[in-house]
């Protein structure tokens, strides 16, 4: 073999393995990086118009296939930071508030057309709603005010996904993801909202110590029920991971949901605390890989979301640093 | 003096590479339809040079209406009654139904129902009774006179079934049937769907509800909006407005530039350049292009038209963020008939063509307050 071949075939190796080692140090570093904001918007006065709907502005409720901060097998975030909408190439998207194009990607090419569009909805901070893998309607610029009547883009065709709108609601920089279930809590045909994040609705009810929690997946892989069933599942059960006055971290699941996927318990009864003792607490939903229903999950992995969501791929427990950094506090009555 | 040698056979065959992928990737763009006329470009009399006149002939209310299929369902002034109906392949409806004058017209509330996705489609010259409804990216027929639904497509080949289709469908959906489009006199169908190539490109396809045929007009193509005139569906798809001729599916361009925020009456295709202000006017059979502007350069565009057997008339509405401007437009002389200035801070929710004289443009005044204008010309 030649002098040159043999450095040419070394230098590739070692490039090779520098690389692989680098992503993987990059990938288990990352897995505690922040990708989402948990901040629910209370008693919201103008509810979000759906990105989905006739030129009269008649609204549909496309089928949600994966929801914002779920616990997926397919390839990209996971868990996945945005809700996916089954919407058909070509179909008219339209903002679903009123605002301004802080952000457009034109390119097309990889199916990663972009809009990131900030409204003021007259709530203490902008909301900035971004669209993915569609085509931007000629014209539209960064800076442009852009109107829920008029539409934006039109889904993009195959090219790497199957045709569908990837929206989430993001901060300012486009790089944490927030929960979308408040902008759309009047929404029937989505659960009120439910359907597009794995939790919704918490609810502490300090008087009487009762939690209680909506979280359920929808599909993201091909599933015979899945048309017919709406592509809703249960979890496999819910876990409460709790710290009474910053105690070791304890917990316990909880399996019993109602018709609607809503989990409820006695934070007292079920941690023992006792009247103003504090506890601080996060759950993980956890997707059931052994479903008879949601068959296509069975050999995923990765398989628990946190609520409050925060990391971008934790684990199915935390350290106790990493537990304080996103537990909420509260006294027990 | 073979390492610099290698060096340059190297850098050699990278700009062969490249070469090559340049060529490709040219080709790839070039469009395989045959050539079209040269479009003739004629500027008209600009209706932005008119002034805008407050007229003050229009009505007020204080609710939010919304119409479907020319039947007022919201807010609700007629007797519901509902029946659940159950497809073949087990999907399951509740149907709500208006009693108007003795006839049940279906409807669809959008923020309340649990079971229907979308409204229902009338076909035209079937006395209100048959009804076409997607659902779950796939097209039912609904028939009031049983009443009865089911899959209106079923399935092509024994190679092309629904169940083979979902068996190889991906992440986010077999589109079996979606977004139907139906001819004037309800003798055609026009749809897409992906199911040929288990959810990856759709192809456009024409059902004929005379012969039952469904025919295969175009591969991995698809529309944004369409229309279907006697012999010929005229199809927008990104940038370019198309035509294929039913009878041979001959495929030929129409326009290059044209933009999907846009309408058709027929024979025009009406739409922006931009998002804000100035729009064309495409004549469909001669090509020839009339343009216009409407509002200031902070006006965005939103485009309704219809038409009758007389005349094509567009609604245009003028977006700012201080007020909404209503003009409508003759498109066939592209001149201005009449504008109205709608109140501060509206927020649109919806615009629809109550009749081909009247529109109704309804949704709030400032955060909270519901208004409804019916606007005529």
């Amino acid at each position: 073999m030649k002098k040159h071949t043999c450095f040419r075939i070394r230098f590739t190796c070692i490039i090779t393995f520098l690389l692989t080692l680098s992503m993987i140090c990059v990938l288990s570093a990352s897995d505690y990086d922040r990708a989402f904001i948990q901040k629910p918007i209370n008693n919201l006065l103008i509810q979000a118009l759906s990105p989905y709907k006739s030129a009269e502005g008649i609204e549909y409720w496309p089928l949600c296939t994966s929801k914002n901060n779920q616990p997926r097998y397919v390839s990209g975030t996971n868990p996945h930071q945005g809700t996916d909408l089954s919407i058909n190439v070509g179909e008219s998207i339209y903002p679903i508030y009123d605002g301004e194009v802080i952000y457009i990607n034109k390119d097309i090419s990889a199916q990663l057309g972009h809009i990131v569009v900030k409204s003021d909805i007259g709530y203490e901070e902008s909301v900035y709603i971004e669209y993915l893998h569609v085509i931007p309607i000629d014209g539209i610029e960064t800076g442009d005010y852009v109107y829920t009547s008029i539409p934006i883009a039109t889904i993009d065709e195959y090219k790497r996904y199957d045709s569908h709108l990837h929206i989430g609601r993001v901060n300012a920089e486009r790089a944490l993801h927030y929960q979308l279930y408040d902008l759309f809590s009047d929404t029937a045909r989505w659960k009120n909202g439910s359907d597009l994040d794995v939790f919704s609705h918490p609810n502490f009810n300090s008087e009487m110590n009762t939690f209680s929690i909506t979280a359920y997946v929808s599909s993201d892989t091909e599933n015979t029920d899945y048309y017919g069933g709406y592509g809703r599942f249960p979890m496999k059960y819910i876990t409460f991971f709790y710290s009474v006055n910053n105690g070791t971290w304890k917990n316990f699941n909880i399996t019993d949901y109602d018709e609607d996927f809503r989990y409820s318990f006695n934070i007292k009864d079920l941690t023992g605390a006792k009247s103003n003792d504090n506890l601080r607490y996060y759950l993980t939903a956890t997707r059931d890989n052994n479903s008879t229903l949601d068959t296509t999950f069975k050999d995923a992995t990765y398989t628990v979301a946190y609520y409050p969501a925060y990391y971008s791929h934790p684990s199915a427990t935390l350290t106790k640093d990493q537990a304080d950094i996103i537990s909420i506090s509260i006294t027990i009555k | 003096m073979n390492k610099l040698k290698n060096i340059k056979l190297n850098i050699a065959l990278m700009i062969i590479v490249l070469c090559v992928a340049t060529i490709l990737s040219s080709c790839k763009k070039s469009n395989p339809v045959t050539a079209s006329p040269p479009i003739t470009e004629t500027t008209s009399e600009q209706p932005s040079t008119t002034a805008i006149i407050e007229e003050s002939d229009y009505i007020k209310l204080d609710m939010l209406i919304q119409y479907q299929n020319g039947i007022q369902v919201l807010p609700v002034i007629y007797d519901v009654t509902s029946v659940n109906l159950k497809a073949s392949d087990g999907y399951e409806i509740r149907l709500d139904l208006l009693l108007v004058e003795g006839i049940k017209y279906p409807t669809y509330f959008p923020r309340q129902n649990e079971t229907l996705d979308s409204p229902l489609i009338p076909i035209p010259e079937t006395d209100s009774l048959k009804y076409l409804l997607c659902n779950h990216h796939k097209i039912y027929l609904i028939d009031l006179s049983v009443p009865s639904i089911d899959m209106l497509l079923t399935e092509a080949d024994e190679d092309t079934t629904y169940a083979k289709s979902l068996e190889h469908n991906q992440a986010n959906g077999l589109y079996w049937g979606t977004k139907p489009i139906l001819s004037d006199d309800g003798h055609y169908l026009l749809y897409l769907t992906n199911r040929r190539n288990n959810g990856k490109t759709n192809d456009i396809r024409l059902y004929d509800f005379n012969t039952k045929e469904d025919i295969l007009l175009a591969k991995d193509s698809y529309y944004t909006d369409a229309y279907i005139s006697d012999t010929t569906v005229f199809y927008t798809c990104k940038d370019m407005l198309m035509r294929i001729e039913i009878s041979s599916k001959a495929k030929a361009a129409v326009s290059y530039s044209i933009s999907s925020n846009g309408s058709f009456s027929y024979p025009y295709y009406i739409y922006t350049t931009t998002y804000y202000q100035k729009y064309e006017i495409l004549n469909l059979l001669t090509l020839n292009v009339e343009k216009g502007s409407l509002g200031t350069e902070n006006s965005a565009l939103k485009i309704l038209s219809t038409k009758t057997n007389r005349s094509n008339t567009a609604a245009f509405l003028l977006l700012d963020k201080q007020k909404i401007t209503l003009s409508f437009v003759d498109i066939q002389h592209n001149k201005l008939i009449k504008t109205f200035v709608l109140s501060d801070s509206f927020r649109l929710v919806y615009t629809q063509w109550k009749d081909n004289n009247t529109l109704l443009v309804s949704g709030y005044e400032g955060d909270t307050n519901e208004k409804t204008y019916l606007l005529s010309y």
